[in-house]
């Protein structure tokens, strides 16, 4: 399913997605893309990395944000990664959270898809089911096509 | 004499052109009905369908035209994909400018009450069929609306308000209007039993079923042990 131009997706089930537009860096440029996925509700109110979502999910819930950087990002060194990730449970750490929550574990990576520079942000429900919500997360991104 | 059987012919003349009126009458109302979509479809196959307000049982048997994914766009632009699977959703499709969704409009202002475990969506025309600042007037709070002309197009919505009740595999099990929210809300309750009934199997379903089950294991309508004997 094209939800944008350049960004397609196959929703696996129990999932819903919101795709936004970020505010534009430099006057006269299309903004780049935002884009959340979750298990649970997406509230209209919420924050880039999930504030205001993240803490109604459940121990089995999952939530992503797909944040794309300015195109000249690539060529840093912090983007050398090529290719959507592939979470594994060890990738969480409850430390990497931007707001500890109990129980909630995060992980973050940094790569480039068809030459855009994009972070994902993931955040489990539970640290303790880590096994199980990196596989969602991983079904969900195989699905996920950015051109 | 004479005069008797001219004043009978004559009568006669008369009602046959009295009756050749009336035919052709009905066949021009008759006309007009068909070209107006009211007419009985007898020449397709199947069910022919019936309006009534209230849920009914799903039209299309099987659930096919039913999305896995809905998908369309919020009022602030967001693009918005949600998946119909893994979880009860109830879709309001509803309108700004209709009568009857007033009711609706409002009752989704506060939390309404919903069944258990199920979700609700409300789901409107595009942009190009809508007023964004009536929807804006409009738009519940904790309830989240979707602009989809597809979705109305997916589940062939007639008009607003309309309801689909799409249970946690995927599968229609109710859709229909009501006056309502109360209304609706009690013929959905109803929809979900009777699909959980259909599930389940009862009535011809269960019998087929268990009619194959006893073939199955090589018991016929013969067969002693449903007489009291020993085989």
């Amino acid at each position: 399913m094209r939800l944008v131009a350049g960004f397609d997706i196959d929703l696996p089930a129990g999932w819903q997605v919101a795709v936004r537009r970020q505010p534009p860096s430099v006057p006269g440029r299309t903004g780049n893309l935002l884009v959340h996925a979750a298990t649970v509700p997406i509230p209209r109110e919420r924050g880039d990395f999930g504030s205001g979502v993240v803490s109604a999910l459940g121990p089995d819930d999952v939530f992503l944000s797909l944040f794309e950087y300015d195109h000249e990002a690539v060529a840093t060194t912090l983007f050398t990664s090529t290719g959507l990730p592939v979470p594994r449970p060890s990738d969480f750490d409850p430390a990497a959270m931007q707001r500890p929550l109990p129980g909630q574990s995060g992980a973050q990576w940094f790569f480039t898809v068809a030459g855009r520079a994009w972070c994902l942000f993931a955040v489990i429900g539970s640290h303790g089911r880590r096994q199980s919500s990196a596989v969602k997360i991983d079904r969900l991104l195989k699905g996920v096509r950015i051109r | 004499m004479t005069a008797a059987v001219v004043a009978l012919g004559a009568a006669v003349l008369l009602l046959s052109v009295l009756v050749a009126g009336l035919l052709r009458s009905h066949a021009e109302i008759l006309k007009a009905l068909h070209e107006l979509g009211a007419g009985l479809e007898l020449d397709k196959t199947g069910p022919v369908p019936v309006t009534i307000e209230g849920i009914t049982a799903p039209r299309r048997q099987p659930v096919a035209g039913v999305p896995a994914v809905v998908s369309g766009s919020t009022l602030d632009g967001d693009v918005v994909a949600l998946s119909l699977q893994g979880q009860d959703t109830l879709i309001a499709f509803l309108s700004s400018g209709c009568t009857t969704c007033q009711e609706f409009w409002k009752a989704f202002r506060g939390r309404p009450s919903l069944p258990p475990g199920a979700r609700l969506l409300v789901v409107t025309r595009g942009l190009d069929e809508e007023s964004e600042s009536a929807l804006r007037e409009r738009e519940p709070a904790s309830v989240p609306l979707l602009l989809s002309d597809e979705a109305w197009d997916a589940f062939e919505v007639p008009g607003s308000p309309y309801f689909a009740y799409v249970d946690a595999a995927g599968q229609l099990v109710g859709e229909g209007s009501g006056g309502s929210w109360p209304q609706v809300l009690d013929l959905l309750t109803q929809a979900r039993a009777d699909a959980a009934l259909r599930t389940k199997g009862s009535g011809p379903v269960r019998e087929s079923r268990d009619e194959q089950a006893l073939a199955d294991a090589g018991i016929d309508a013969k067969h002693p042990s449903l007489y009291g004997e020993t085989a």
